[in-house]
């Protein structure tokens, strides 16, 4: 503290720090939370990028019935690695790279809390990475069982479940880690004159996220630490043949799994919430319900984990109680729905490249929270559990949700990074190819679904070629759209027009007053902030 | 908060301490409502009452459930 005190109050911070390590030790040594934003990005992206490429050997595999490229083994293997890739390689590290950008410049704070564990919990993320994308190299190949990991296969599998094991629980730590700092910052970084009830809502997002993160993250370690016990000390938690219960697995799994689909529509919800109000020109409406609302959400979200068990055998009295519940918490849900509309309502609208997603977002985001509605119904589910149409509501609330809210973010503070407006025509045209694709690949999975096709299996039977082969042509044209985005990015680091210190003629808060790029240290000394509202 | 001011020093009494809860479980309210509340309420205030809804909330599920599924 004091170092930084004496020298910055002299002269002007710059990258140009003498003291600061060159080339690769930069970024191994990092402890900046711009250079770290920075890497969880690009590692988010490479991550996308390998699990994208696995989804587009699963939905070639799925163009023709009958087995063309690969061995069902290999294919349960893909169908696997591309959903924990996704899911904890690809979403959770792309919002944590946000948070790590954004949430300093946001609350006037000159870093994160715990710099030097900051640098740990990024770094932890590649070895996660390799031991997930190696494992399908060794004897037996990589878990097949699905993200889902029940056992008993996941007690059956070779060395390769193993590492799933070992990378789950890094990448676990790695949240933790993430949260705790994330949470402290806000809770104690925040410039003075900023109250927790003014502060941005992406920062509240992520606030609540955090405890959600800090609650469920143990629980999924623990499951997976009696998956091993059970495959190599002799335990049997989960085996019915020792006294133990292959459910039990499925409860505390789902307890994690269920706030986890929060846990990455939250940060997203944040996100929608800063991009809209800045190209409909008028503050966000409902700023305080929607923080309650959010921590409802988050609350409730904890009660519900066995909607994904309903054809597992429980009472109906149960059943019941999770069907209830689950039609309930997408109440608080769709509200925030209607407070995003309502910000629009009257405003004066533009539609930039982050707009439009936000606005995809929007109208996807709500197909997928019916379609949820839908197979919150028990009696529906029955029919519908383990089928496309589940595969469908998730791509839905997954990828139209949380994937292309990350993409609202990167083009909204794409200009603040690197001080270079992206390619504007470019961007839309990024949008709709991706939206139109998206939707050719994964409406249509909701036909499939209804019509009986059932999900993780590498042949089907011949009434469902006709959708199958639309979806993998959307799949192929999705994939594909990633790479002109990877050019647009690409193409905004190495030069462009200018962008100014606040590029977007709406947008408000602090992070718009610092120079575009922004500086490698900022707000060393708190803001002052003069507004009774921080977020306007 | 807002300037200092003893505003805030306001007694809020549990009924409006629920009435903040459950309009937050819905998510939408009155701004004027909002304001009086947030006078009167500390952040521990509403975490506990929030924690109690929820569990209020699944018990009432519970007994609805109790006595939908009974015979
Ligand atoms: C309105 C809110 C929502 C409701 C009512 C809802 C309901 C459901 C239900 C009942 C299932 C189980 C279907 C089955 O397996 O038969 C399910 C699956 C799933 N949902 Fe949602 N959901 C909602 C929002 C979300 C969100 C926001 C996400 C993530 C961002 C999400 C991600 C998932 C995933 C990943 C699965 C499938 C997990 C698997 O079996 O691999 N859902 N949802
Ligand atoms: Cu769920």
């Amino acid at each position: 503290m004091e170092a930084t005190h004496a020298h910055g109050a002299g002269h002007a911070h710059g990258d140009g720090h003498s003291h600061h390590p060159k080339g690769v030790m930069r970024w191994i040594t990092t402890t900046n939370h711009k250079d770290i934003g920075t890497m969880y990005l690009w590692f988010s992206f490479a991550m996308f990028m390998v699990g994208g490429a696995m989804a587009l050997i699963i939905r070639a595999e799925l163009f023709q019935p009958g087995l063309q490229y690969v061995e069902p083994e290999f294919f349960n293997q893909m169908i696997t690695l591309h959903g924990l890739i996704m899911v904890f390689g690809a979403i959770m590290p792309a919002f944590v790279g946000f948070a790590n950008w954004m949430i300093p410049m946001m609350i006037g704070a000159p870093d994160m809390a715990f710099a030097r564990m900051n640098n740990w919990s990024f770094w932890l993320l590649p070895p996660a990475g390799i031991l997930l994308t190696a494992s399908m190299f060794v004897p037996g190949g990589a878990a097949g069982t699905g993200w889902t990991l029940y056992p008993p296969l996941s007690i059956q599998m070779g060395i390769g479940m193993d590492m799933a094991i070992f990378a789950v629980h890094i990448l676990g730590m790695s949240s933790i880690m993430g949260s705790i700092n994330i949470v402290t910052t806000i809770l104690n970084l925040r410039a003075p004159g900023m109250p927790l009830m003014r502060m941005p809502m992406f920062c509240w997002t992520w606030l609540i996220t955090g405890y959600l993160l800090i609650a469920v993250m143990p629980v999924l370690a623990g499951a997976v630490t009696m998956i091993l016990t059970d495959r190599h000390f002799g335990t049997s938690f989960f085996s019915a043949a020792g006294g133990g219960d292959p459910v039990l697995f499925q409860h505390i799994f789902w307890f994690f799994g269920h706030p986890e689909v929060y846990i990455i529509a939250l940060p997203a919800f944040g996100v929608v919430s800063h991009v809209i109000p800045a190209f409909a020109r008028k503050p966000i409406f409902g700023y305080t319900s929607m923080v309650y609302a959010i921590a409802s959400i988050a609350l409730i979200s904890f009660i519900v984990w066995a909607h994904h068990m309903y054809v597992v055998g429980m009472p109906v009295a149960g059943q019941l109680y999770f069907m209830y519940a689950t039609i309930l918490i997408a109440v608080p849900t769709g509200v925030k729905v209607f407070n995003w509309v309502a910000t629009m309502w009257r405003g004066s609208m533009t539609f930039e490249t982050p707009m439009l997603f936000a606005l995809g977002f929007l109208f996807l985001f709500t197909i997928g929270g019916f379609t949820g509605l839908v197979l919150s119904n028990t009696a529906i589910d029955v029919q519908l559990q383990d089928t496309y149409y589940v595969v469908a509501h998730f791509h839905y609330v997954m990828v139209a949700g949380a994937l292309f809210s990350a993409f609202a973010a990167v083009y909204y503070w794409l200009p603040k990074w690197t001080g270079h407006m992206y390619d504007e025509t470019l961007g839309q045209w990024h949008f709709w190819l991706s939206i139109v694709s998206f939707n050719i690949a994964f409406f249509p999975q909701h036909f499939l679904g209804l019509a009986g096709m059932p999900r993780r299996i590498p042949d089907y039977a011949l009434q469902f070629v006709d959708f199958n082969q639309v979806s993998t042509i959307g799949a192929f044209g999705f994939g594909l759209s990633q790479l002109l985005f990877l050019y647009v990015v690409l193409k905004a680091i190495r030069g462009g027009e200018k962008a100014p210190a606040k590029p977007w003629e709406g947008a408000t808060g602090l992070e718009w007053t610092v120079p575009s790029p922004a500086p490698y240290h900022t707000f060393e000394e708190p803001p002052v902030l003069s507004g009774a509202k921080g977020h306007e | 908060m807002n300037g200092g001011t003893v505003v805030g020093t306001r007694k809020a009494g549990p009924l409006q301490l629920l009435r903040t809860v459950l309009s937050g479980l819905f998510g939408v309210r009155h701004s004027r409502t909002h304001e009086e509340d947030a006078a009167g309420l500390r952040p521990i205030q509403i975490i506990v009452a929030g924690v109690i809804v929820v569990v209020a909330f699944v018990l009432a599920i519970v007994t609805f459930v109790h006595f939908v599924a009974a015979k």
